[in-house]
């Protein structure tokens, strides 16, 4: 079963159609790269797999769940249980540590757990900076934190907008290093980028251009 | 960690974060608080010390027979059984007086017969000038009025030979004292009320009796003794019982507008400054609403703030709202404001209302962030 299964999606703000017509779908352990440039409709896309808004027609599958008739607080609990989300602006919470920032994402889940927190912020590297505040942070520690959130609750899908938008080369280096490897741990990701060297790194690209898929590209093939 | 530690922890740190803003909140509510608690406490005193007040304008009962009893005199116990129907400790004072007219060297006068001891208890207004022989059964002493001291040439040591014309009884009687109302009295000569009765041959017998009486239900009072006592007519004295009345409800509407301006002022202000918090906070909140909170969990973050603003705010609210009662009783009163345990829940359910009612609006701009559009900064 696929992770996520989009069927003749669209999206459409006034007359302005944001997304026409996307159908793809992604397997569990795949890592997708979804790019374009400014105005493609990255973003929008990015939106309905994250369920922070809904398509004006087709359907979204999140893990086998048909998502399009769902009530916004159903959206959320599925959010909360199957996605982890990663945001080029880090959106950490500012009066919180580290770790309370990772436990925030365990408390709206279930249960916070300093233990296990404190473990996922040693899997990004950050062990000794788990009681720093985010403005004590580097921008590549910060995305370290944001990632561990993400991981937190063991989503069957990590969302990434943009991740290394933000950071100079060296972080950018160490966060691309740490999706390498949570793929080869076998979780699925999706990663919007209009970077092609970070797009490139995934299994499969699809290229976006006025809201319409335009290319979909495997290593060395292009399907569409 | 527990959930409600993290919940505890997440609402430390947003009051740690927001200090200035959480303090402007902080001293509405207290402001709030503190005049409301000042003036229910002085509200709720006010009766007591409004009636001690008014007590030194004399007495607001008075007790006469009634005009189906065809008498104008009665028994002076009846007077002594109806202090008794009151409050012992609502009773500043009665006195029974008989009233008569007397002949002193061919002029006519009006004789009162009274108790002197309680002189300053029912009439403490009058200006008495010498002394006065406040033991009931001490005779022979008197004091005029200052009308007919000035007219008569009646001073202190004179000694006035009272005449009775209905029974030809006399008594000589020294003055010791003057007295100025500046009323009716000023024309009257006043006796013990045992030399009235004796002159008058009257013994034991009174026309009219006065009370001062403090407390609420005066009126009800009266006519529940007027049914007791048929023959009886028990009266409130309207310039002062009326005033009274007026005075209280004036208080009264005084106290609920200030109170009604400084829970709008105060519910302006929370409400203002919540809704800035929740401005600089959309961030958070699309984040948190990102992460799986649902809006119940979001508005009980929010309230939960609001509530313990209000908590502390009316905690230092009722310690300085004391003080100010204390202030407002010596400066009008001159006199305590005692503390009274039913503000406490008052004041509390209030300001958590207000806080609550000042979260309303806030909380409505908190369930319609959107992720989507606050995440991506537009």
């Amino acid at each position: 079963m696929s992770i996520l299964e989009i069927t003749g999606m669209s999206k459409k703000y006034g007359s302005l159609h944001a997304l026409q017509d996307i159908t793809f779908s992604v397997e569990p352990g795949e890592w997708v790269s979804i790019m374009g440039s400014s105005g493609s409709g990255k973003s929008t896309m990015l939106n309905m797999i994250g369920l922070m808004d809904k398509p004006s027609t087709g359907e979204v599958s999140i893990d086998g769940i048909v998502t399009s008739s769902l009530s916004s607080k159903k959206l959320t609990e599925i959010r909360r249980d199957k996605i982890g989300l990663v945001f080029q602006q880090f959106h950490l919470i500012p009066h919180l540590t580290a770790l309370e920032n990772v436990m925030v994402a365990q408390y709206y889940h279930s249960m916070p757990d300093e233990k296990e927190a404190a473990a996922a912020l040693g899997r990004v590297g950050l062990e000794g900076r788990s009681r720093h505040l985010p403005r004590q942070l580097s921008g590549g520690e910060q995305q370290r934190v944001c990632i561990a959130r993400a991981l937190i609750n063991y989503p069957a899908l990590i969302l990434a907008d943009e991740p290394t938008g933000n950071l100079d080369e060296t972080n950018e280096k160490i966060v691309l290093d740490l999706f390498q490897e949570l793929h080869s741990e076998g979780h699925t990701i999706i990663m919007v980028t209009h970077a092609p060297e970070v797009g490139e790194l995934a299994e499969r690209q699809i290229r976006l251009e006025y809201g319409k898929i335009r290319e979909i590209r495997v290593p060395g093939k292009i399907l569409i | 960690m527990r959930k409600s530690r993290m919940f505890y922890r997440m609402l430390v740190s947003s009051f740690q974060l927001r200090k200035s803003r959480m303090l402007i909140a902080l001293l509405a509510i207290i402001v709030g608080t503190a005049v409301i608690s000042g003036l229910l406490s002085v509200y709720y005193d006010i009766n007591v010390k409004m009636g001690m007040e008014f007590r030194s304008y004399g007495a607001n009962l008075i007790l006469t027979p009634s005009s189906d009893s065809q008498q104008n005199v009665f028994p002076e116990s009846t007077a002594q059984e109806i202090a008794g129907v009151f409050p012992q400790q609502n009773v500043v004072g009665y006195t029974s007086n008989l009233y008569g007219l007397v002949k002193i060297n061919s002029r006519r006068l009006v004789v009162v017969g009274t108790w002197f001891d309680q002189i300053s208890k029912i009439t403490p207004y009058w200006e008495l000038t010498g002394t006065l022989d406040t033991d009931r059964k001490a005779s022979g002493t008197a004091f005029v009025g200052k009308t007919v001291s000035d007219k008569l040439g009646y001073k202190i040591g004179t000694v006035l030979p009272l005449k009775d014309e209905v029974t030809g009884n006399e008594q000589k009687v020294t003055v010791t004292g003057i007295i100025s109302s500046g009323g009716t009295e000023d024309n009257q000569i006043f006796i013990n009320l045992s030399d009235a009765q004796k002159l008058f041959h009257q013994e034991g017998l009174a026309n009219a009796a006065y009370f001062s009486v403090t407390g609420e239900g005066i009126d009800a009072a009266a006519s529940t003794i007027n049914v007791k006592y048929p023959q009886m007519e028990l009266s409130p004295i309207k310039q002062i019982s009326g005033s009274e009345a007026v005075m209280l409800k004036k208080i009264s509407s005084l106290v609920y507008i200030v109170v009604v301006i400084i829970l709008l002022s105060t519910l302006l202000c929370v409400a203002t400054t919540m809704m800035t918090m929740v401005m600089e906070r959309k961030q958070e909140i699309a984040l948190k609403k990102v992460l799986g909170a649902q809006n119940k969990a979001l508005s009980l973050e929010f309230l939960s703030e609001a509530g313990v603003l209000a908590l502390a705010g009316t905690l230092a609210g009722l310690f300085f709202g004391y003080f100010l009662a204390q202030v407002i009783g010596q400066s009008v009163f001159q006199s305590a404001i005692s503390f009274r345990w039913a503000v406490i829940p008052l004041v509390t359910v209030t300001a958590l209302l207000v806080a609550g009612l000042a979260s309303l609006i806030p909380l409505r701009s908190v369930i319609g962030i959107e992720p989507a559009v606050v995440l991506k900064g537009e």
